[in-house]
């Protein structure tokens, strides 16, 4: 899981809106019958996810939708048959949907096997918020090639390390389809790294890119 | 007669369903129609739908001949044909060979206790005219029930009861019986059973006699015991073939030669019985077998053949079951597996297993060359390839490696031990 940065660039429309909720101490309408916004929140999620699951990092579209193009006058040019992603748009404290459900702070595009069975309402903790100002997954986090499993970093307290690995399987990093999908592309790389024929440029914009960073510091390739 | 595609329009779940059931380009039988097929998909999809439509619909035109124009189908698309709740007809477009067509079909939902529930009743005490009254009157039923000598016809074993297929067995296998006894009697005529020498000379001819002319049992024991092998059973062979009427039903014996009756059978047994001995006392030639959710009651390891059995049976026949099983499943080639999934519209379509044009090449899912786990993933809908409590466990196992890496003290071994013992129970083949 990256450390997502989620300026926002292109939304601005919804930008604005919300900081005038902000500034007016406006309540949000409700998230499940408000729709206005969605597609610029969706879209706008997705582009600073670069198009993955932002704590799997399993593919949810494809990049070319998310270029400053496909958004006109701070909206974005939604195209039902032309714009394909899945994938669903998550709380990430569902505590904080039923009031500021349009808080863009606390809202990541998710996997939709993630988001519903997986997650759900559980109750959730910064340490693994992927946009928090001190996360770094490197800092959080170990990795198991072998085993294809992430766990707690050992630099982290015994009791920093239960709330990890607490929240490793809030957020599915390591369920069932998740570690299926990572674990062909874990075994492509390495037989890549193998046979001499890994190329650094091929794994831009793809999935798993965390899993990628771990095994290639693994491996000590730059 | 096979089936070579079907087209299903605004019919319950099915908006537009097209299935073509022919080999793809590229392979030897390119165009023609698929020897076997297996449909697959989650409860609701419609699976036994389509094998009852393909009923239905093949029992409309065997009860109206002088409309079966092939390959021209079209005008039933738009006639008033009534099928079983259809707002519209549907149409199949049927490949039928020279000999004939005929439709077997072995829905779901059947009472296999009920179809055996009279074997065992049978008046064995009557006096010989009477059983052969008996036997006339039943091979009537039979013909009027069983003839497949028609061009047309769906034979639906829903109503069948096996002991009625057990009596056409017999009826088929007497004659080989009556010859055997009949050289047996030659043989043992004015015999001098003091002549040792004379009765070793009767006994080696009438073993090579039996090994040149098996009789219709002993075929029927080299047909089923290798598959009742699986159950450790065997056919009872030591019969009183002077008797060979009166036999009730199949009698099965274990390992040590113990008859196990009918009632102590498994219900796998029941199953397999229930599909296989109709097939073997049918002898059917040419169309189209349907088995629905054919799997049932089957261990895994007896899964694991009896399609190829199926096909044993019948080399000649289409197959098409109809499945909840990866092992089943994975008898198949890509090309005739039908996988059936709602699509966003809450509809019913085919989960095409190529990319691009439909050719042998550009298939991206091999059931054959996968395993069981990815049979279930790729073609089951299955999210996980297992429970989750194994996935938390291989977390806490990861865990226990990087400690036991991380460990230069006393803890070491305990951890070494801790390690190796949850790896063990996890299966270290699959870690």
């Amino acid at each position: 899981m990256r450390k997502i940065d989620k300026s926002i660039l292109f939304s601005t429309v919804y930008k604005t809106w919300l900081e005038d909720l902000k500034a007016n101490n406006k309540l949000h309408p409700s998230y499940d019958t408000y729709r206005k916004y969605y597609n610029d929140v969706k879209f706008e999620l997705l582009r600073c996810q670069l198009g993955l699951c932002a704590y799997t990092e399993i593919e949810l579209c494809e990049e070319d939708i998310l270029t400053a193009e496909n958004w006109t006058n701070g909206k974005y040019d939604f195209d039902k048959e032309a714009t394909q992603a899945s994938g669903h748009i998550e709380h990430f404290d569902p505590k904080l949907k039923p009031k500021k459900g349009w808080l863009w702070t606390n809202l990541f595009m998710v996997d939709n096997h993630i988001n519903t069975p997986v997650k759900g309402t559980q109750e959730v903790d910064d340490i693994m918020k992927p946009d928090a100002d001190d996360y770094d997954p490197k800092d959080r986090l170990e990795f198991d090639s072998e085993l294809n499993k992430y766990i707690p970093s050992a630099n982290k307290t015994p009791e920093e390390q239960e709330r990890i690995k607490k929240m490793v399987k809030v957020l599915g990093l390591n369920y069932g389809h998740i570690s299926r999908k990572r674990k062909s592309f874990i075994k492509t790389l390495k037989e890549r790294i193998e046979t001499d024929t890994f190329k650094p440029e091929a794994y831009e914009g793809e999935p798993f890119p965390t899993a990628l960073a771990f095994i290639l510091s693994e491996k000590n390739i730059d | 007669m096979f089936l070579k595609s079907v087209h299903i329009e605004n019919y319950n779940q099915f908006e537009n369903l097209e299935l073509d059931l022919t080999y793809p380009e590229g392979h030897a039988k390119a165009g023609e129609p698929l020897e076997k097929i297996c449909i697959i998909g989650d409860n609701g999809t419609g699976k036994t739908t389509i094998l009852e439509l393909i009923r239905d619909y093949y029992n409309y035109v065997w009860e109206n001949p002088e409309e079966w124009k092939l390959p021209d189908l079209e005008k039933y698309a738009n006639s008033s044909i009534s099928f079983n709740n259809l707002d519209k007809p549907e149409r199949f477009d049927f490949w039928r060979d020279s000999a004939g067509a005929k439709i077997i079909y072995f829905p779901t939902g059947i009472d296999v206790e009920e179809l055996f529930s009279k074997v065992g009743n049978y008046e064995s005490n009557s006096s010989e005219e009477e059983q052969y009254i008996n036997r006339v009157n039943k091979e009537r039923e039979l013909d009027h029930k069983l003839d497949l000598t028609e061009s047309l016809f769906v034979y639906n074993l829903k109503n069948t009861q096996v002991l009625i297929i057990w009596e056409r067995l017999k009826s088929k296998i007497r004659p080989s019986i009556e010859e055997e006894l009949s050289y047996r009697r030659s043989l043992l005529k004015g015999l001098n059973e003091q002549n040792e020498a004379e009765l070793d000379d009767i006994y080696n001819k009438f073993k090579a006699y039996k090994k040149k002319n098996p009789n219709g049992y002993d075929d029927l024991a080299e047909f089923l015991n290798p598959l009742l092998n699986k159950f450790h059973l065997k056919l009872n062979t030591k019969i009183n073939l002077d008797k060979f009427d009166e036999i009730e039903f199949l009698s099965l014996i274990d390992k040590d030669g113990n008859i196990i009756p009918i009632e102590k059978w498994s219900t796998g047994i029941r199953q397999l019985i229930y599909t296989v001995l109709p097939l073997y006392a049918l002898k059917p030639k040419t169309g189209i077998i349907m088995i629905d959710e054919a799997e049932n009651s089957l261990y895994p390891s007896t899964q694991r053949s009896i399609i190829d059995f199926y096909k044993s049976v019948c080399p000649d026949m289409q197959l098409i079951i109809a499945t909840h099983s990866p092992i089943l499943a994975s008898s198949f080639e890509p090309w005739e597996v039908i996988e059936l999934k709602f699509n966003e519209k809450g509809k019913v379509e085919r989960k095409p297993y190529f990319k691009g044009e439909n050719h042998v090449d550009n298939y991206h899912i091999r059931p054959m060359y996968l395993q069981w786990d990815s049979l279930f993933m790729k073609m089951f809908g299955l999210e996980n390839d297992s429970n989750e409590v194994r996935n938390d466990m291989l977390m806490e196992l990861a865990i226990l490696k990087r400690d036991l890496k991380n460990s230069n003290g006393k803890d070491k071994k305990e951890l070494q031990e801790k390690y190796e013992k949850l790896a063990e129970q996890l299966d270290w083949a699959t870690l």
